[in-house]
């Protein structure tokens, strides 16, 4: 490991593209810095010899609406993100999430694709005990304090989703736009994140070189309603225990279009599919809420320490549905 | 007062008769005392003026850094060096051997030694670095390797004593393998006499003290002479333990501890890094800057160590309170260091009025950073089970529990035997409670507080009360030089720990002299500066300092008066001292007149008025501070947050020299009491022995959104007559009744007993998941 960095700066995104793809592990772009400086500190996660601050590459700080579409630069702030009334009035799922996010210090600092991208908070892995995401073939907290692990989808990692962000662009059925050496591409977010059972050592699918350019969201229109919600320990500057992003419509007095995604329970946004099932094309009413909360948590295979997440997700489901109830513009009870 | 002591003096027992204090005149402050003057250094504080020791930058000043373990337990196998030679910038290289012979000293001698080559805990000591940087420093860190060859460890107290490796906790060093035992009365008996027995185990989790200077030294070696800037509570305690470690007379080191940014017991003595800064110093003939950073505040010998507490309380019907029967664990670390501060008894055996107590203490040596005094050491940890317990008994017996604490108040010190300091009448704590009940509407709300089963936050209310002695005493001393300008420097050994102690001191020398506040120069903390104070730790700065403070003001209001007597034409008792002047009534006769009190100084023989003041011994008698505190709170069952609703804490500890920073006082303890409540878990994983969570995001401190919305701190004003300013410390009672009011407050909301700490969502659910099956 070599510290401090050595800072580059290059002309174009595909040059730092090209630069980092040559370079494999030992160049990356400097979004906020706080995971690198974090990771250099303790030594916990392989870090780069080379940043290439983005910021400095192209303006990569922007939130603009174009072609119909919400714009956000990779290198926009959480604490703009959440500032941005644009995106309070059609995307407000995202700005509840950037709330959400640490403390004012880490949401200034922070940047959009940064999060996204950030490493699992495990306790194991963030202090450099071997496992599978560093180069390890074990999984200390399968056995171990799993109080903060995943309840599904686990193994062989348990590692959870902590990006508030991200999960509110899940339900956003937001798009990112790649910028690799050869090119650039689309792909939606919730293709970002991989599956731990094909690959436990990474959280992400990005090779080195592909770059995150632009976040961009289609509007929500008035049918819709949503929100973001986030229960954690400590009230303030925590991350999330349980989360859920929360996003339908009233389609002719049904629950339609649903998309749930919780966050704190697995190593990726997980669907509640069961629930979702349950409630999807039912007619309005306040009445369908609680089965389909009863079976949020259903599939759940909690570690030793943390069953307390199930009633946790159930309630945290049927609070999102019922608060967001409350604002459908038509609703028959 | 006791009118002698018996010592023993090379071998031989002598009885030492007290020292004479000069009796003052009663006491009662009008013109500074008691009003909530700013703090004296807040400016200084805010514009960055003044600096602490971790600002300290002196020029050609080297960076000391360690090597510390990456194994919890393990012999060192060997090191390469070989790296460092590259590292531009490298200096010095100190390894165990260069040390030997050198340790830490623990209150009762045990020791702990500077750097080991057999490391018992994650994080341990092992070399110490010292380059031109601090960058270059870390870099000859990174640049060792070190091979160790794994040996059994254990971070479990529990496991700890079922296998034997433990020793006594408390205050005197037991036999190995034995626990320290309090017996007062007979239990059996006091069992048998009780109508129902209670019984219980608490948990309490392990706390960090997270001051927000770290432990920090800059050390300089000039002229022969020391010179160390360190952020601690004790400057003359820091001077000691390096005079002895360095082997050298006191009179070659200088501490200086001006400014410290938060102690809260961690910061009682020299610590490893200031050893080695002052030792590098001399060595290497430059300055040298020992700083902790923020993961080492969690590896080295410092924090609260977790509690679990069995506990048997028996009663009668009416809630008398017939026999306490506890075996507390703790988890001290592998050296027997410090094992004296985990011990939860005392708050079990000088609460309540009880003839039949025991309890036994076992400190495991656990593979953990050895075990310190943190606010309020083994009474915060007490109260969480004593004070849930009372509750329990209260509800089981249908007596409201305010009124069993009323029902149960000793009329003497149940340790002791001794009378309580006065004034007579009514008992401190009572009063705490009848304050805080009515501010609360206790009663009020005991009878409305109901919920809906159909939502799931259920709301409730708790209480719980501490005592805490709070007396202070000698050995304390201060000066004070009253210049011919009508400004004046105070000289006092105490460190103001962020309490604000320094003004509250410059407070009491001004009501003595009358001078402004504002002309009073405080030097504090400084060996070469001030006279010996023992450290500000165990509540007790204000009640040793303050009367050693009144007494030397008053040796300057003596000769000030002897002038003005003359000067004014008139009897010393008819003049007034304020606002810089000295007064004389106005009469039919003549009117009013003043003159400033520099004038007198000028008149004095010296030039300067000189007074010195030494605290006097204290009566025997006990002398305990008092809280309660009262919480309101709403818990959703089915998420385990928390909200507080409402929070009042009332504290009678003596006079109140200062509402504002007696209620800042109280703030801060409840808030630090509500991190202890509600999320501060410093955890080691039981499979590798490590910390989990040694840093900020994963080792929650409240933050300011965890401050109950409507919290209101209040003062029980009431000077005792065991010192000549009539106050008491407090220091640590604020945060001793938090945690077991809280875990009262959930009963009363979720009728589920939460027993362990934290009181996090997920204690909460998996206590109510618990009481479910
Ligand atoms: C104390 C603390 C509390 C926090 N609390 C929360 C919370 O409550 N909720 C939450 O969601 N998050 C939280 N975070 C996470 C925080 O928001 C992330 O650490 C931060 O977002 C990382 O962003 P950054 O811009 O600093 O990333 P960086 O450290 O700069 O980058 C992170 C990684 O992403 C890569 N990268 C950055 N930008 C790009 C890009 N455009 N294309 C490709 N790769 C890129 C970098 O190379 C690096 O590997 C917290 C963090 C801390 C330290
Ligand atoms: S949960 Fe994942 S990150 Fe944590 S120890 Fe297991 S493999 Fe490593």
């Amino acid at each position: 490991m070599t510290y401090p960095f050595k800072i580059e700066r290059l002309a174009s995104l595909q040059a730092a593209a090209r630069r980092i793809a040559d370079l494999q592990g030992r160049a990356a772009i400097l979004g906020g810095g706080l995971e690198l400086l974090d990771f250099a500190r303790s030594g916990a996660d392989q870090t780069p010899e080379i940043l290439i601050p983005i910021r400095q590459i192209a303006p990569m700080s922007y939130i603009e609406t174009r072609s119909g579409e919400i714009r956000i630069g990779a290198g926009t702030s959480i604490a703009e993100i959440a500032d941005s009334t644009g995106i309070r009035r059609v995307a407000w799922p995202l700005t509840e999430s950037a709330n959400a996010v640490g403390s004012s210090q880490i949401r200034s600092q922070s940047t959009l694709a940064g999060n996204l991208l950030q490493r699992p908070r495990c306790w194991y892995f963030r202090n450099g005990i071997s496992c599978f995401k560093n180069g390890g073939n074990t999984c200390p907290a399968a056995t171990g304090d799993n109080r903060y692990h995943a309840i599904f989808g686990g193994g062989p990692t348990y590692s959870v989703f902590q990006s508030d962000p991200g999960l509110a662009l899940c339900a956003l059925q937001a798009t990112l736009v790649i910028v690799s050496p050869d090119g650039e591409r689309t792909m939606p977010v919730t293709d970002l994140y991989v599956d731990p059972k094909q690959d436990a050592s990474r959280e992400h699918v990005l090779k080195p070189g592909e770059i995150i350019r632009e976040i961009r969201i289609t509007p929500l229109t008035d049918r819709y309603v949503g929100t973001f919600m986030k229960i954690r320990e400590r009230s303030g500057f925590d991350f999330a225990t349980v989360s859920i992003a929360l996003i339908y419509n009233n389609f002719h007095g049904r629950f339609k279009d649903i998309r749930v995604y919780l966050g704190g329970v697995a190593p990726r946004p997980y669907v509640p599919e069961k629930a979702l099932n349950q409630i999807q094309y039912k007619k309005l009413g306040r009445g369908e809420i609680p089965p389909a909360a009863d079976l949020a948590a259903e599939g759940a295979a909690p570690l030793e320490h943390n069953a307390y997440k199930i009633p946790m997700v159930k309630r945290l489901f049927r609070e999102a549905f019922e608060v967001t109830y409350e604002k459908l513009s038509w609703r028959p009870d | 007062m006791a009118d002698h002591t018996e010592v023993t003096v090379e071998g031989r027992k002598v009885r030492i008769r007290s020292s004479e204090s000069e009796p003052l005149p009663p006491y009662a402050p009008s013109v500074s005392v008691g009003h909530p003057v700013p703090r004296v250094d807040a400016v200084d504080k805010v514009t960055g003026r003044a600096v602490f020791s971790t600002d300290v930058r002196l020029p050609n000043m080297a960076h000391v850094r360690f090597v510390r373990s990456t194994r919890v337990h393990a012999r060192v196998k060997s090191i390469d060096t070989a790296a460092l030679s590259s590292i531009a910038g490298f200096l010095a290289l100190v390894d165990p051997l260069e040390m030997v012979g050198k340790s830490l000293k623990d209150f009762l001698g045990r020791e702990l030694p500077i750097l080991t080559d057999e490391p018992r805990y994650f994080g341990e000591e092992l070399l110490a670095v010292c380059a031109e940087t601090e960058s270059a420093a870390r870099q000859a860190v990174r640049a060792i390797r070190v091979e160790y060859e794994d040996m059994p460890f254990t971070v479990d107290p529990e496991e700890c004593v079922k296998a034997g490796r433990f020793v006594g906790g408390g205050w005197s060093r037991g036999k190995p393998g034995r626990p320290a035992v309090y017996e007062r009365g007979d239990v059996a008996k006091g069992f048998a006499s009780s109508d129902q027995i209670f019984e219980r185990t608490y948990r309490t989790a392990w706390n960090v003290h997270a001051s927000l200077e770290p432990h920090a030294a800059v050390a300089s070696f000039e002229n022969d002479r020391w010179t160390v800037w360190e952020s601690t509570q004790g400057v003359f305690s820091v001077r000691d333990d390096l005079a002895a470690l360095l082997a050298v007379p006191s009179r070659r080191i200088r501490v200086i501890g001006t400014y410290m940014g938060g102690g809260f017991g961690g910061k009682s003595g020299a610590g490893k890094y200031t050893f080695l800064a002052a030792y590098l110093s001399k060595k290497l003939a430059r300055p040298v800057r020992a700083v902790q950073d923020r993961s080492e505040e969690f590896f080295s010998p410092y924090g609260r160590p977790p509690s679990i507490q069995k506990l048997k309380v028996g009663v009668r019907k009416d809630g008398r309170i017939m026999a306490i029967e506890q075996m507390g664990v703790h988890a001290t670390g592998a050296y027997e260091f410090g094992a004296e501060w985990g011990s939860a008894e005392n708050m079990l055996t000088e609460m309540y009025a009880c003839d039949h107590v025991r309890t036994q203490s076992y400190a495991a040596l656990t593979n953990t950073p050895p075990s310190c005094a943190m606010r309020a050491p083994g009474h915060a940890q007490g109260a969480f089970a004593l004070e849930q317990m009372i509750d329990e008994i209260a509800h089981a017996l249908s007596i409201d529990p305010v009124e069993i604490r009323l029902k149960n108040l000793p009329s003497r010190d149940p340790e002791s035997g001794k009378t309580f300091a006065g004034p007579a009448g009514v008992h401190g704590m009572a009063e705490c409670l009848k304050k805080g009940a009515e501010l609360f509407a206790w009663r009020k709300k005991t009878s409305e507080t109901k919920n809906d089963p159909a939502t799931p936050v259920k709301r409730g209310i708790g209480v719980a009360a501490a005592s805490w002695s709070a007396g202070g005493g000698p050995p304390a001393s201060a000066t004070l030089r009253l210049f011919s300008d009508g400004t004046a420097e105070l000289a006092v050994g105490a460190a103001d720990i962020g309490t604000g102690t320094r003004t509250v001191l410059a407070q009491i020398a001004a009501e003595e002299t009358g001078l402004r506040v504002d002309d009073i120069r405080v030097i504090n903390a400084d060996t070469d500066q001030t006279s010996y104070t023992l450290p500000s730790y165990g509540s007790l700065t204000l009640a040793s300092a303050g009367p050693a403070v009144r007494r030397a003001s008053h040796a300057c209001r003596r000769q000030i008066l002897a002038l003005a007597e003359d000067v004014l034409q008139a009897p010393a008792k008819s003049l007034t001292l304020a606002d810089g002047k000295v007064t004389r009534p106005g009469s039919k006769k003549k009117p009013a007149e003043s003159v400033a009190i520099a004038e007198f100084v000028s008149l004095s023989p010296s030039h300067e008025i000189f007074g010195r003041g030494d605290r006097e011994g204290n009566p025997d008698v006990a002398i305990k501070a008092y809280a309660a505190q009262f919480a309101a709170v709403s818990v959703n069952v089915e998420t385990g947050v928390v909200a507080i609703d409402e929070w009042i804490a009332v504290n009678e500890s003596g006079r109140v020299v200062n509402p504002r920073t007696f209620e800042s006082q109280q703030i801060g303890g409840v808030t630090m009491g509500l991190g202890m409540a509600l999320t501060e878990d410093r955890v080691f994983d039981g499979g590798t022995g490590r910390p989990l969570n040694p840093n900020f995001a994963d080792y929650k401190l409240p933050t300011i959104q965890v401050q109950p919305s409507n919290f209101i701190a209040v003062a029980v004003d009431r000077p005792t007559d065991a010192n000549v300013i009539g106050a008491k410390g407090l220091g640590e009672p604020p945060i001793i009744p938090t945690a077991p009011a809280l875990a009262n407050a959930i009963h009363s909301a979720t009728g589920v007993r939460i027993d362990t700490l934290p009181l996090s969502p997920k204690g909460i659910l998996d206590a109510l998941n618990r009481a479910k099956s």
